[in-house]
């Protein structure tokens, strides 16, 4: 089984090719303003690299946010729109969520994007993975309250945050296959998923 | 010679439009997002789509504009897309929906100027004669553009300020008309008289427009009137300000008309709708002999259509674009 | 929080005030204009625009939402969100916010809850025909500071 990864919704980009476990290609930025540029010349050169045409290509998943929606926009374009040309199933993936496969034994799995005015992203999942908050955008006081009570857990996020002790996300590929493989979606339903900056509680 | 087909993809700010288009002059056919019934398309069951946006829309379009042809991306030639000028958050799902089809079906790709699709759109009506005059009249551009053969563009003169199509949509709002403020002016300009007196404006020897000063006459008559309690009579201002647009619009082109020689004037873009300015200018093409070519209706505002046009002349003359192409929402001609 | 108060007698007055905010610039500044059409929104931008350097002529931003100038001093962005339906930020408007240039935004109060806390918020009120009222709000320390300097 040939699948795709394509993650564009922070300021890196990743491009990751997988045949039966195995990763056969893969090309990473670290940090650009515009994914456009690179995006589809790196997805051609993984597969020239490998012998392979975009409809041997058996998945895609495509990372969707929360995060940039210029960047989440290009990534979901892409993904859509070659699922769609070769009839592959498409898979969304939370750009919180990615990172906790490769992790375990943790009752708790606390997944942290940083963002501007003291305000975060993050989702909380739990032994097995499940959602038990999802995809929240929160002030820190707010997220301090959720993850109040969480005992044996892990948090995960690229930049230091006050007060907690964090680990940098690391990907495992093939356990994040393993997770999403099923949760495919018709292509004409892909969208960007992007948080509502602005709701109820907030103004509190 | 075969038969050539083109994809041409537009996106630049609020409209989806997807067309194909045979040998750049026949429209095969074109489908605009804000056209489809998305409910209908998901049997009654209406998925999250929250915001009728390109990102989320673009496969549907895509969909449907192969549906509606009867065709495959196979008998495709090439993928036309615009790559500016326009909103980059817009710009990007068309230019990476291009780069995605072009690469799943090995076609080449073709970025396009949004300018040039405006111009093109008259190819579709008729063939373009050079050397020629185009008056690109919108919401966002206000031009007069000299070509001499197919995708030479020089720009002659274009507005210090508002456009156009911004200057009837402004005036609209301050005499309290309903939006879209340039179709209800130029209904109400045919009932009304020219009563008000409105300057015209840089009425030098230059190419270039400005309409924020018409704006600005249009402001202080209506509050010096209100303040001698007299009542703003609407159909006679919106006549005193077409009047005014046709007669700039009109004589600057002429000028431009005489001194490069030329004999076709193109007129393009959304406000190209309007009926004053149509009638004039076949007033005075007709009376110098100038052939005039002004696009159907549809193809005014943006669409698909006129990027596959013109892509058409980009293909013949073998201006491909790469996977890196970047959009440029300042691009110029 | 300051409010700075200035007279204008004509399009020159405003052109100067735009100067001198201008002479004071910083990237990442954001410049909100909130006031009637014919206010003096797109002059006062225009006079920014040449003491940036900028050659291009800064036209209208009402009908296209956003214009780029990139070849002036610094990158200039300007907006006019009057005509914006979508959510602000799903059209890419916000990220204008961390370019490192100058943001000039007509109709600001449109879009209150999406703009940047720290910034300079100026009101254009018309009295007659060439006269106008501008009133300056900084927010946030640096553009205390760009007041207290540049008006």
């Amino acid at each position: 089984m040939i699948s795709l990864f394509l993650d564009t919704s922070s300021k890196k980009l990743v491009v990751i090719l997988v045949k039966d476990k195995e990763i056969i290609g893969k090309k990473e930025l670290e940090s650009i303003n515009d994914h456009s540029s690179y995006l589809v010349p790196f997805i051609k050169e993984l597969l020239d690299l490998n012998n392979i045409k975009t409809n041997d290509i058996n998945k895609i998943f495509v990372v969707n946010g929360p995060g940039s929606f210029t960047g989440t926009r290009i990534g979901v374009t892409v993904g859509k729109v070659l699922a769609f040309s070769n009839n592959i199933p498409v898979i969304p993936v939370s750009s919180l969520k990615q990172y906790i496969f490769s992790l375990e034994n943790y009752d708790y799995y606390v997944s942290i994007i940083k963002d501007k005015n003291n305000r975060m992203y993050y989702g909380i999942y739990d032994k097995d993975y499940n959602d038990i908050v999802v995809d929240k955008y929160q002030t820190k006081d707010v997220f301090l309250k959720d993850i109040n009570d969480l005992k044996n857990v892990v948090f995960i996020s690229e930049e230091e945050i006050d007060g907690i002790d964090t680990i940098k996300p690391i990907l495992n590929i093939n356990k994040l296959i393993d997770y999403y493989k099923d949760k495919e979606i018709n292509a004409h339903y892909l969208k960007p998923n992007y948080l509502k900056k602005i709701d109820a509680e907030d103004k509190l | 010679m075969k038969d050539v087909y083109i994809l041409g993809i537009e996106s630049s700010c609020d409209e989806t439009s997807i067309s194909i288009v045979k040998n750049g002059k026949e429209e095969i056919v074109t489908t605009t997002l804000s056209q489809i019934d998305i409910h209908k398309k998901f049997g009654g069951v209406v998925p999250e789509i929250a915001s009728r946006s390109h990102a989320e829309c673009i496969t549907i379009v895509i969909e449907d504009c192969f549906k509606k042809a009867n065709m495959t991306m196979d008998q495709i030639d090439a993928i036309a897309v615009t790559y500016g000028p326009g909103l980059a958050g817009s710009l990007l799902v068309g230019v990476e929906a291009a780069k995605t089809l072009a690469l799943a079906y090995n076609k080449p790709l073709i970025g396009v100027n949004h300018m040039a699709g405006h111009i093109y759109a008259n190819n579709l009506v008729d063939t373009m004669d050079f050397p020629l005059i185009c008056l690109v009249i919108s919401g966002g551009h206000t031009e007069i553009i000299y070509m001499d053969e197919d995708l030479s563009f020089k720009r002659i003169g274009s507005t210090i300020d508002d456009s156009v199509g911004e200057a009837f949509d402004k005036v609209a709002r301050v005499i309290d008309v309903p939006y879209p403020g340039g179709p209800v002016i130029d209904k109400l300009s045919k009932i009304g008289k020219d009563s008000y007196e409105l300057p015209l404006p840089m009425d030098d020897n230059s190419y270039n427009f400005s309409f924020s000063g018409i704006k600005s006459a249009v402001i202080n008559l209506v509050h010096n009137e209100k303040q001698r309690g007299n009542e703003i009579r609407k159909e006679d201002l919106a006549t005193s300000f077409e009047n005014i647009v046709v007669k700039t619009l009109t004589k600057k082109t002429m000028k431009a008309i005489d001194e490069y020689k030329v004999k076709e004037l193109l007129v393009a873009g959304g406000v190209s709708a309007n009926s004053g300015i149509r009638d004039e200018f076949k007033r005075l093409c007709d009376k110098k002999g100038i052939k005039l070519v002004v696009p159907n209706i549809n193809y005014c505002t943006d669409n698909g259509a006129m990027i596959a046009a013109a892509g058409y002349y980009y293909y013949k003359k073998g201006l491909f674009s790469d996977y890196s192409l970047k959009i440029n929402p300042s691009l110029d001609l | 929080m300051n409010e700075y108060k200035l007279t204008t007698r004509c399009e020159e007055d405003t052109i100067s005030i735009a100067e001198n905010l201008e002479a004071e610039k910083f990237p990442g500044m954001v410049i909100c204009l909130n006031g009637e059409l014919g206010s003096g929104k797109t002059v006062f931008t225009k006079g920014f625009a040449a003491a940036l350097g900028i050659s291009e002529t800064i036209t209208s931003p009402t009908f296209n939402i956003i214009k780029e100038y990139l070849n002036g001093e610094m990158p200039l962005y300007h907006m006019d969100i009057y005509r914006l339906e979508d959510n602000p930020e799903s059209t890419g408007l916000l990220d204008y916010f961390d370019k490192d240039g100058v943001v000039i935004i007509e109709w600001a109060n449109m879009i209150e809850d999406y703009l940047p806390e720290e910034r300079l918020d100026v009101y254009f009120k018309v009295i007659e025909e060439d006269k106008r009222i501008i009133k300056f709000i900084p927010h946030g320390q640096k553009y205390e500071e760009l007041c207290e300097d540049a008006l």
